[in-house]
C-alpha cells in the first residue's frame, strides 16, 4: 500500500530528527543537574508490606471488638449467691402466697422479663381504688442477708431496652419489711373506705417453676402446663377473676 | 567508553557513565518524548522520569548488542509519556467500531522536511497522535497498542484511519505533491 511508503518516509524523517533541527531548546545540562539531584537522593522505603498488614489487622480486630462490645446485651452481673427468699405461708400466715416454701435464686439471665415499669397505663398508673388496710401483728422478720438484685435488663420485642447505664441496685424488699410498720394485709375493699394513696413503680417478673425469669408466651405456656409461678399484681375487684387469690409478692423501686 | 563498559558502570551506580549514557541519548529521547506530548516542559519532565527510572532499573537490562539499549530506552520513555497522557485524562479514547481502512493517497514527503512532519503528527488530537506514534514510529502491532492503551483492537485501528486522514490532509495542505 501506497499509505505505508509513506508512513515510512514520515517514521524515517521523524526518527532522525534531533532538538536542533527541530528547533528544540533544550537545557541539556540543567536537565542533568536535576536528574543527579534526583539519583543522589535516598530513595524513600515504603513500609513493609506486612507491617501494614499488621496495622489493617490490628484496626480491623479493634473495630470488631468495639462492635461486639456494643451489639452485645448487657450480661447481668448479679452474683448468684444473692437470695430472695418468698414469705412461707406455713410460717407467716399474714402473707398469702400460692407457693410452697422457696428460695429464689436470681440467676444470670433476666432477659425474659416484662417490664411493666415503662408503661404508663398499667398498673402504676391505674386509677386505685380504695381499700381497706387491715393492720395485723409485725411479722418479725429474720435478719439474714439482705436480698439485692440487680435489676433485670427489659428484652421484650415491644419496649425498647433502656440506653446501657447501671441501673441502680434494687433491694427486693418484701410487704412486710416496709417502713418498719405492722406487716399489712391488703384485701381489696368493694366499699370506698379513705386511706392514703401510695403509688408504686412496679415491675412484674413471670418465673417458671426453677424460678427462672421467662417471657409472656413462655409464661402463658407454662400457666397452661401448671408450672409457672404467677403474680398478679394489685388487681382490682372489678377485674378479679374467681380462681384469683391476692398475692403480696411485688418488686418496689426504692 | 563504549555503550557496553557505560552499562557496567552505571550498574555499579557510576556517575561518569550515566553521564556518558545520558548524554548520548538525551535529545532522542527528549524528541520521543516530544512527539507525544506538546508541551516542552512536560517532555523535559518525562525525558528525566524515564532515564531516572532507566538507571534505578539498569540491573535488570540485559545488553545484547547495539540498539538493545535504545530500544530499551525508548520503551521506558514511552511508558512514561503514555501514563502521563493517562493520568492527565487527556488519553480518553472512545471505543469505536473499526470501518475499515480509508483510502491513503501514497506519494513523496520529499519536499517536507522533518520538523514540518513532526509538527503535524503534534497537531494530531491525542488520542490519533498516540495511536500513530506507536503504530507508525514505534512499530507496535494493533494488539499491542489495545493492550497498553486498554482500548479494543477495532479503536486502534480507527483512531489510526483518522489521524491517517488528518495527517494526509495536513500534508497536502502544505504543498506536497502526491504521486498516484
Amino acid at each position: 500500500m501506497n499509505s505505508n511508503t509513506t508512513e515510512e518516509q514520515v517514521k524515517q524523517k521523524i526518527e532522525s530528527l534531533t532538538t536542533l533541527q527541530a528547533g528544540i531548546v533544550f537545557g541539556h545540562e540543567d536537565a542533568w543537574d536535576k536528574l543527579q539531584a534526583r539519583l543522589d537522593a535516598k530513595p524513600v522505603r515504603k513500609p513493609l508490606a506486612i507491617f501494614r498488614l499488621a496495622a489493617v489487622a490490628a484496626l480491623v480486630l479493634g473495630i470488631i471488638t468495639i462492635a461486639i462490645m456494643y451489639l452485645q446485651p448487657k450480661q447481668n452481673t448479679a452474683s448468684s449467691d444473692v437470695m430472695a427468699t418468698l414469705p412461707n405461708r406455713a410460717t407467716n400466715p399474714d402473707v398469702m402466697v400460692s407457693l410452697p416454701n422457696h428460695d429464689i435464686r436470681i440467676g444470670q439471665d433476666h432477659r425474659s422479663i416484662t417490664d411493666s415499669f415503662h408503661s404508663q397505663n398499667s398498673i402504676s398508673s391505674a386509677p386505685v381504688k380504695p381499700h381497706h388496710i387491715k393492720p395485723s401483728a409485725p411479722h418479725p422478720i429474720s435478719p439474714g442477708p439482705q436480698p439485692i438484685v440487680q435489676v433485670p435488663q427489659p428484652t421484650t420485642d415491644l419496649v425498647p431496652p433502656p440506653a446501657p447505664t447501671p441501673g441502680p441496685v434494687m433491694k427486693v424488699v418484701h410487704i412486710n419489711e416496709l417502713g418498719k410498720e405492722p406487716a399489712p394485709v391488703y384485701e381489696f375493699a368493694d366499699k370506698d373506705i379513705p386511706h392514703p394513696h401510695v403509688m408504686f413503680k412496679m415491675k412484674v417478673v413471670h418465673i417458671n417453676n426453677l424460678l427462672k425469669p421467662i417471657n409472656q408466651d413462655d409464661y402463658l405456656r407454662e400457666i397452661q402446663n401448671n408450672t409457672a409461678v404467677h403474680f398478679p399484681l394489685f388487681r382490682r375487684p372489678s377485674d378479679r377473676q374467681p380462681n384469683d387469690q391476692p398475692r403480696t409478692f411485688f418488686r418496689i423501686n426504692l | 567508553m563504549t555503550e557496553e563498559k557505560a552499562i557496567q558502570g552505571c550498574k555499579k551506580q557510576d556517575r561518569i557513565s550515566q553521564k556518558f549514557l545520558y548524554d548520548a541519548y538525551s535529545d532522542g529521547m527528549l524528541m520521543v518524548c516530544v512527539r507525544y506530548v506538546k508541551n516542552l516542559p512536560d517532555a523535559e519532565e518525562l525525558m528525566l522520569n524515564g532515564f531516572f527510572s532507566f538507571f534505578r532499573s539498569i540491573d535488570r537490562f540485559v545488553y545484547s548488542g547495539k540498539g538493545s539499549l535504545v530500544a530499551w530506552l525508548k520503551k521506558i520513555m514511552v511508558n512514561e509519556c503514555l501514563m502521563f497522557l493517562r493520568k492527565n485524562g487527556t488519553l480518553r479514547l472512545v471505543e469505536e467500531e473499526y470501518a475499515g481502512d480509508i483510502p491513503v493517497d501514497g506519494g513523496s514527503l520529499n519536499n517536507i522536511n522533518a520538523g514540518e512532519i513532526l509538527k503535524m503528527v503534534t497537531a494530531l488530537p491525542d488520542g490519533y497522535r498516540t495511536v500513530f506514534n506507536l503504530f507508525v514510529i514505534e512499530g507496535y502491532g494493533h494488539k499491542e497498542i489495545a493492550a497498553m492503551l486498554g482500548i479494543t483492537e477495532g479503536t486502534s485501528k480507527s483512531q489510526l484511519n483518522k489521524g491517517r486522514a488528518i495527517l494526509q490532509q495536513l500534508i497536502k495542505q502544505n504543498g506536497c505533491y502526491y504521486e498516484q
